[in-house]
């Protein structure tokens, strides 16, 4: 009976393994069935579809406002430059809705806005996408394309007429993304009127970054004393997309001589009767003098010169000189140095600009005048070159006293002229 | 004592042929699982998003535009040569929208109005072939209509 049980139970096990085997292949087969039937869902190319159609729209937007932008500016009216945009709108949708028939396309397109204003060119639609095939409706999709032009800054030199723009252009990134500068104009790809009058020759300096550029020219008017105000249009197409964009400004140019002094050089000098050292225009007189930057206990000695806001835009020489005259004296060490570092900049409502930095090792010098004169020269970074008005100069002079102790003068005024030469007089 | 060591090895015979009947269940699924079928069916998918990557990329390169401008197919066999693996047959034809916006008419790049690594029988042979299209608006204000067909060497 026991022989039989046994014999029974060996059986089971080969039926139990028999129906696990059967359990596990209809399981494994399940959800085959299943993974392939999503694959089959995910085959329909919805997102490709969708892309390839808009992303077009975005092209065809491009070329649209290219054509109205450029009409426009040429002096054709707003509603016939437009006109021609719709027209190339218009036929886009047609093409495509033609293209993609057997898909069950529809497109909605919505109103097309245009914006042809300074600093601005721009156009903005809506399209609203079905494809039956595909299950999907109404998707509503908002594109544009954008061209940004800033005039940042305009100097002028009423004596050479010579003029000296600065400014900034952008466009919408491509998708959505972020505004992005465009790198790559060339001159001609600019157009400059001064009072309506085409200024025929003008140099575009190299890029700069972020967009910025610098233009020169000299003015095709004549600055004279009737001249109080010059309006300046800048027209920009873009190489890539040849999308025209315009941006304008007016500028005072009235001749006030009391407020033009020769800021060429810049001098150290005393503040009326404070003991403070400033920046000048004007030399510190006929006297010699000196000052002594203050210090705190274990610190380096410092000093911060500053000038008064500059009373009209400036252009910087490509490189500038400062020549001071300094002195170590009262040391304690045998044979000390002073590291002196020299830091010039501006800085206005928009930020503070390094010109530049460097430093000077001024020696102990025994008895007799203190004549020694140190030089140091910056080139001036092409993008800060332009100095607005209104902005004030800094010299930041810090002193390191290297093997010993003792005191920096600084002279200025008489036969020591401490002093910066910021640009050349014409 | 000799019975129960009969009994054993029976018990391990057992256990041997269970363990053989669930490898087998698992191999026989398997092998159905991954089926030539659906490598296929997979390839396609593959093939079609490769095929829509390939134009939206030579659209966004400016390429097309440049190879119609100059009439040259070159450029454009280039660019694909370098967008697809080297084992893959492609056929561009492009075509562009008649002026008076009803019909489509084939561009002629470098003598052919297609661009293409493979002879047209190679795509009738194969069993699977993808294909996608999009349209094209160019810089000049033209419109165009861009059809890529795709198949993998030795899909018969």
């Amino acid at each position: 009976m026991n022989r039989f049980r046994n014999d029974r139970r060996g059986q089971f096990v080969i039926l139990v393994a028999v129906i696990i085997a059967a359990f596990m292949f209809s399981l494994i087969l399940s959800i085959s069935q299943i993974s392939t039937r999503r694959q089959e869902v995910s085959y329909e190319p919805v997102d490709e579809t969708v892309l390839a159609i808009t992303s077009d729209f975005e092209r065809c937007l491009t070329r649209a406002l290219a054509i109205v932008s450029q009409k426009y500016f040429e002096g054709v009216s707003y509603e016939n430059a437009k006109d021609k945009g719709e027209e190339l709108i218009e036929n886009w949708v047609s093409s495509v809705l033609e293209s993609y028939g057997g898909f069950g396309l529809n497109i909605e397109k919505g109103q097309t806005s245009w914006f042809l204003d300074n600093g601005i060119s721009q156009v903005f639609s809506q399209l609203s996408v079905s494809i039956e095939k595909y299950g999907l409706r109404r998707l509503s999709v908002s594109l544009g394309k954008c061209v940004m032009l800033n005039i940042i800054n305009v100097a002028i030199d009423r004596d050479s007429s010579n003029i000296r723009i600065e400014f900034q252009i952008f466009q919408s990134g491509k998708e959505g993304r972020r505004n992005e500068p465009i790198p790559n104009l060339t001159e001609n790809s600019l157009r400059i009127k001064v009072n309506d009058t085409v200024v025929e020759n003008f140099t575009l300096r190299p890029y700069i970054g972020r967009g910025r550029y610098i233009v020169e020219f000299t003015s095709p008017i004549e600055f004279d004393d009737e001249v109080t105000a010059i309006t300046i249009v800048i027209i920009a197409v873009t190489p890539e997309d040849n999308i025209a964009v315009s941006a304008r400004c007016d500028v005072h140019v009235s001749f006030e001589p009391e407020i033009y002094h020769d800021w060429s050089t810049l001098y150290l000098a005393k503040y009326e009767t404070k003991r403070v050292i400033i920046l000048s225009p004007e030399p510190n007189g006929g006297k010699d003098e000196f000052g002594t930057p203050p210090r705190s206990h274990g610190q380096s000695e410092r000093v911060e010169i500053r000038s008064e806001g500059t009373p009209f835009n400036i252009i910087l020489d490509p490189e500038i000189n400062i020549t001071l005259f300094m002195e170590a004296s009262k040391n304690k060490g045998k044979n000390f140095t002073i590291l002196v570092t020299v830091t010039f900049g501006y800085y206005n409502n928009t930020g503070y600009y390094l010109i530049g930095t460097g430093s000077i090792e001024v020696g102990k010098q025994r008895g007799g005048a203190p004549n020694l004169s140190y030089n140091l020269t910056f080139s001036v970074p092409e993008d800060i070159r332009t100095v607005p008005k209104g902005s004030i100069f800094e010299l930041v002079i810090e002193a390191y006293f290297l093997g010993g102790e003792g005191t920096l003068k600084i002279y200025f005024g008489g036969d020591t002229p401490s002093r910066i030469k910021i640009y050349s007089k014409l | 004592m000799m019975d129960c060591s009969r009994l054993g090895q029976v018990r391990i015979i057992e256990a041997v042929i269970a363990a053989i009947l669930i490898f087998i269940a698992f191999t026989a699924a398997f092998s159905m699982l991954f089926s030539s079928e659906k490598f296929f069916k997979q390839e396609t998918v593959d093939l079609n998003r490769l095929a829509y990557n390939v134009l939206h990329r030579l659209a966004e390169s400016g390429v097309i535009e440049t190879a119609i401008n100059e009439g040259q197919s070159a450029v454009l066999a280039n660019a694909l040569q370098s967008l697809l693996p080297q084992n893959v047959y492609y056929n561009l034809t492009i075509y562009e929208r008649d002026s008076s916006g009803q019909g489509w008419i084939p561009v002629n790049l470098g003598g052919k109005p297609y661009v293409s690594n493979a002879s047209g029988e190679v795509f009738e042979r194969s069993s699977e072939v993808a294909s996608a299209s999009i349209t094209y608006t160019s810089k000049n204000g033209k419109i165009y209509y861009l059809s890529l067909i795709l198949t993998r060497a030795g899909l018969t």
